[in-house]
């Protein structure tokens, strides 16, 4: 498990990460989400110890990361922009990172090159900017370590190669129990990998949620009521927010959902229908009722 | 993976990210060493012929592979690769993307830090080695093979390797502390020649502004400074070769460096890729300490252009700005930074204020320090009235020995009060104005030091006139301690100078070789005992009629061993290297000339009114002078120029004569600087034959108030 501590992290004086606290448990997918210059790079760098935490601590299994080699095998970082030794080919690259991390997979290695349509023998530096993100997330899948920290590493993945690389975390998550951490700007990208997002503004951390717990919590209601009526008559359900069309109201309730339906139907209104929320309209709840505009923090 | 595995996996991996320095230093060592060596061996077959084409082209090979100044190319080539190889080697420090991906892997630094270093020394250690080993076999083709030529190469290569270490120690250490190329290399600038600069420019202030500034007084500016300077321990090492000192303190540096590298390597953050410089802390120490050199030397500069407080000040003002305001942008790497940290820039343009006025006003009473008598422990003087003496030969260099140096370190005096009037006489003479000071006759730079009893060693020089305290100085000159420093000559045992008497006079040289060696042991005893009796105000009026030479044994026996590897012409007691070993004999040296006489010679003989045809004589007419609107201090030598000068000429032998005992020749005058000339008069000795130096006609004056009448009545003409 990582746990941070009261992380902080100042460059001269702008503070880049603000006394986060935060547990990243083995097994699921972390999705770091937050806007440009957030922190989530940062966050990153220092869970992959290259920036040493000017406050604050974080660890992987109670263990320090920073100058712990031990540790630091037990993770393979792709920044968001991973460099490549110049003229190296893949198969140089395989072979400096087979020295580091004793579990790399080699055989796998050539295997997802070829299933990738990537050679081995061919210069990085004259792939596409898509095509390296996949030798990263090849090497990092391959290394056979705990945890993989994705930086914007979807970004600049066509969206088959995104499903590609998702189910190929998926397989890993299975199979030995990967942990990958997930840094990205776009909500739409984590939705249907993450089980646990935490949001990121401005250093601090604005929440860190199971996205499961946030679904089964969260309802979008959409109604119809008897005339004379409007939500606030609704008392018995956990309005979050409201919006009108018409005649029809769009509610946002936390709880229940056998709860909300039976509260729903005491009421009688003159129809009624649960509908699915998406992750981005989880987050402009939860965010907005932490007295934030997440439409301006991410969208 | 145990660590050592890793190590050597990850210094193979290293070695491959470093393949394109490898090559451009084995290519240009290649160019500098066999093929080098390959065409010295071919230009000296086509120029040279029979036996000194084996003996050149040996001495070639030698230099080639030797470490110095012969063949400097190689050295030079292994300084630059030190500077290359060292940048290349933590260049990825300077780069965020690759500071992220070498930081996350899971190595420690420590071991980083070892691999990138080791990189550095041993792939260009193994590539000089080959183009060594390349420049030897073609040596060895050509048939120039030794155990000398082997040795020659061992060593060469061991002390370019040392050099080449230090070089790049400093250059790591540059790039430790910087985040940018640019940075590291003008840190590396600062490092090689900020030492070198700060010392410079502190002697120069000191030799500007202090009068009684001795330059070569120990000072932890013109002692240590210019020593932290890699540029000079190379330079040096280069010219004078290196001392087992020299290379221990190079290996020491060279460790220090490293091991401050590997500090700041293990503290240095990894955010600090992309910014100038890679510690804020040491942002306003470097900037403070270029800032303040930079404004002392735009002080300096204006100072030497205009000597006045105004363009000092102008200087130091200036240089303080544009050197704070150009450090600024190259700190933020922001031109709009250019005048921030104002504070900063008003405290150094105040240090640098206050050391330029310092100087300029002798705030610390530098020139006007005499100490009391009661806090002298020891003090040594040189008078500077014998610039001819040798005082044998520095041990490291094998040049001769500095006479102030060893006058300082020997010339120690008994009578303190003495010594410190001419001190504070010293000290009067440095406020005269110039037409006061130049009225004395014999200006001299007259250096002194005090051994305090605190411990403390001061020095100051004097430039004046010893006319006013000549009764201390002839105290000092009679001490027979001081005497025997200012001419080693009279402390040699009498029989070991013996062995190698010469008398010399009017260019010929009598080697007394068919004299006992018991009557040249007399005539050294004689000199000797009448040397040291010789005072200040006796040599105003006499000219040496001859010399003798007075050599130690270890000094003669060096001389000969030089003189043996040089041309033949050489080899002979009129070498300039004996030249300070010929003492002057004064007409009033009697003993000294009748202990000649008793092996033959007749001191002072050798120029007969017979061997003169005519002496010509110069006289400048000062009024002449003045009434063409010339000043009075122009010397004759303008007059003669001009055309104001009267030449009479004498043939008749009475007037020779005369001439000749009130006259004296440059040529025995030039060892006695006390000698007091008449001023505005010259003679011509014109000879009947050539001299042994050539000479037809010799260059002499009058003694002071000594013209002959017949003289001065041609001057009333």
């Amino acid at each position: 498990m990582i746990k941070a501590e009261n992380l902080t992290k100042r460059f001269d004086d702008i503070i880049a990460v603000d006394h986060i606290t935060a547990e990243i448990k083995e097994g699921c997918v972390f999705g770091l989400i937050g806007t440009n210059g957030s922190g989530k790079s940062t966050f990153l760098r220092m869970a992959s110890g290259i920036l040493k935490p000017d406050e604050g601590s974080i660890t992987i299994d109670g263990e320090q990361i920073w100058e712990n080699p031990k540790i630091k095998g037990r993770f393979f970082y792709i920044s968001d922009d991973q460099y490549f030794f110049s003229n190296g080919t893949p198969q140089e690259l395989m072979q400096f990172y087979r020295c580091l991390y004793p579990a790399f997979d080699e055989k796998r290695f050539y295997h997802l090159l070829d299933s990738f349509g990537l050679k081995k023998d061919r210069k990085i530096n004259t792939f596409s900017k898509g095509m390296k993100k996949q030798v990263s997330v090849i090497c990092g899948i391959c290394a056979g370590t705990d945890y993989i920290f994705c930086d914007e590493t979807f970004d600049g993945l066509d969206p088959v190669m995104r499903q590609t690389v998702k189910s190929l975390f998926a397989n890993d998550m299975a199979e030995r129990n990967l942990t990958p951490i997930i840094a990205s700007h776009n909500l739409r990208e984590l939705e249907d990998i993450c089980d646990h997002v935490g949001l990121l503004h401005r250093g601090g951390i604005l929440l860190s949620k199971d996205l499961d717990d946030m679904k089964l919590n969260l309802h979008k209601l959409q109604c119809v009521l008897q005339p004379g009526m409007t939500p606030e008559h609704l008392v018995a359900l956990d309005i979050v927010k409201t919006e009108q069309t018409g005649s029809i109201y769009t509610l946002t309730v936390r709880g229940n959902q056998e709860d909300i339906m039976a509260w729903m139907a005491s009421y009688q209104p003159v129809f009624y229908e649960l509908i699915p929320l998406s992750l981005e309209e989880i987050f402009i709840s939860e965010t907005e009722v932490a007295g934030y505009d997440v439409k301006a923090l991410i969208l | 993976m145990t660590s050592r595995h890793l190590y050597f996996k990850l210094f193979q991996e290293d070695v491959k990210r470093k393949a394109w320095a490898a090559a451009l230093l084995g290519l240009t060592l290649f160019f500098s060493l066999p093929v080098a060596m390959a065409m010295v061996i071919s230009t000296i077959r086509e120029e040279y012929w029979g036996a000194e084409t084996a003996a050149k082209r040996y001495q070639n090979v030698m230099e080639i592979l030797s470490f110095g100044d012969s063949f400097p190319l190689v050295t030079m080539v292994l300084f630059c690769g030190a500077v290359v190889m060292g940048i290349a080697t933590f260049s990825y420090l300077h780069h965020k993307k690759q500071v992220d991906f070498y930081h996350s892997l899971p190595v420690k630094r420590d071991l980083q830090f070892a691999v990138h270093i080791t990189t550095g020394i041993l792939l260009p250690a193994l590539i000089y080695l080959i183009a060594v080993g390349m420049a030897v076999a073609v040596a060895a083709v050509n048939g120039i093979c030794s155990g000398e030529i082997l040795i020659a190469a061992v060593t060469g290569y061991l002390a370019n390797l040392m050099y080449y270490l230090l070089v790049y120690a400093v250059v790591v250490l540059a790039v430790m502390m910087t985040g940018t190329m640019i940075a590291s290399l003008l840190g590396t600038a600062v490092f090689f020649w900020y030492f070198l600069g700060l010392s410079a420019v502190i002697t120069a202030f000191c030799s500007t502004w202090l009068d009684a500034y001795y330059y070569n007084s120990p000072s932890i500016w013109n002692r240590v400074l210019y020593k932290l300077s890699p540029v000079w321990a190379v330079l040096s090492a280069m010219s004078d070769g290196i001392t087992p000192k020299m290379a221990v303190g190079s290996l020491a540096a060279t460790v220090l460096l490293l091991a401050a590298s590997f500090l700041l390597y293990q503290r240095r953050p990894s955010e600090a890729a992309g910014k100038t410089m890679a510690f804020p802390i040491s942002m306003p120490i470097i900037k403070v300490l270029l800032v303040i050199l930079f404004g002392m030397t735009g002080a300096l500069f204006f100072s030497s252009v205009k000597d006045s407080l105004g363009w000092m000040v102008f200087g130091a003002v200036t240089g303080v700005v544009i050197s704070h305001c150009v450090i600024e942008v190259i700190y933020h790497a922001d031109f709009k930074k250019l005048f921030c940290h104002e504070k900063v820039m008003a405290l150094c343009m105040t240090t640098t204020l206050l050391i330029c006025l310092s100087f300029y006003f002798d705030l610390f009473r530098f020139d006007t320090y005499v100490p009391e008598a009661d806090q002298v422990k020891a003090a040594a003087i040189d008078f500077d009235q014998d610039w001819w003496v040798a005082y044998g030969f520095d041990e490291g260099s094998g040049v001769n020995r500095n006479s102030t140096e060893y006058l300082m370190e020997h010339g120690t005096v008994q009578n303190i009060p003495a010594l410190l009037e001419i001190a504070r006489e010293g000290v009067r003479q440095i406020n005269l104005d110039d037409e006061n000071r130049y009225g004395y006759d014999n200006i001299s730079s007259i250096t002194i030091r005090y051994t305090l009893k605190s411990g403390r060693k001061v020095y100051r020089l004097y430039r004046m006139s010893l006319e006013p305290v000549m009764e201390s100085a002839e105290i000092l000159y009679g001490e027979p301690e001081l005497k025997k420093a200012i001419y080693p000559g009279l402390a040699i045992n009498a029989e070991e100078a013996a062995e190698h008497l010469v008398y010399t006079e009017n260019g010929a040289f009598n080697h007394l070789s068919n004299i006992s060696l018991e009557q040249r042991r007399q005539v050294v005893e004689a000199y000797q005992e009448e040397m040291m009796d010789m005072s200040f105000t006796r040599r105003k009026s006499e000219c040496p009629v001859g010399e003798l030479l007075l050599i130690s044994n270890e000094d003669f026996e060096k001389i000969q061993s030089w003189q043996d590897d040089w041309t033949y012409q050489y080899r002979t007691y009129a070498s300039g290297y004996f030249n300070g070993y010929y003492y002057p004999i004064y007409p009033s040296f009697t003993r000294t000339i009748a202990a000649l006489k008793e092996c033959g010679i007749e001191a002072g003989s050798l120029l007969t009114p017979d061997q003169i045809s005519g002496i010509q004589v110069h006289i400048y007419h000062q009024e002449l002078a003045q009434a063409s609107g010339d000043s009075a201090e122009e010397t004759t030598a303008e007059g003669f120029q001009s055309g104001k000068v009267v030449t009479i000429t004498c043939t008749e032998p009475d007037q020779i004569e005369e001439i000749l005992r009130a006259g004296y020749l440059y040529h025995y005058g030039n060892k006695n600087s006390l000698l007091q000339r008449e001023a505005g008069y010259e003679i011509d000795v014109i000879l009947k034959n050539e001299t042994i130096d050539g000479d037809t006609n010799l260059q002499g004056s009058f003694f002071k108030g000594q013209v002959p009448a017949f003289v001065l009545e041609e001057k009333g003409r």
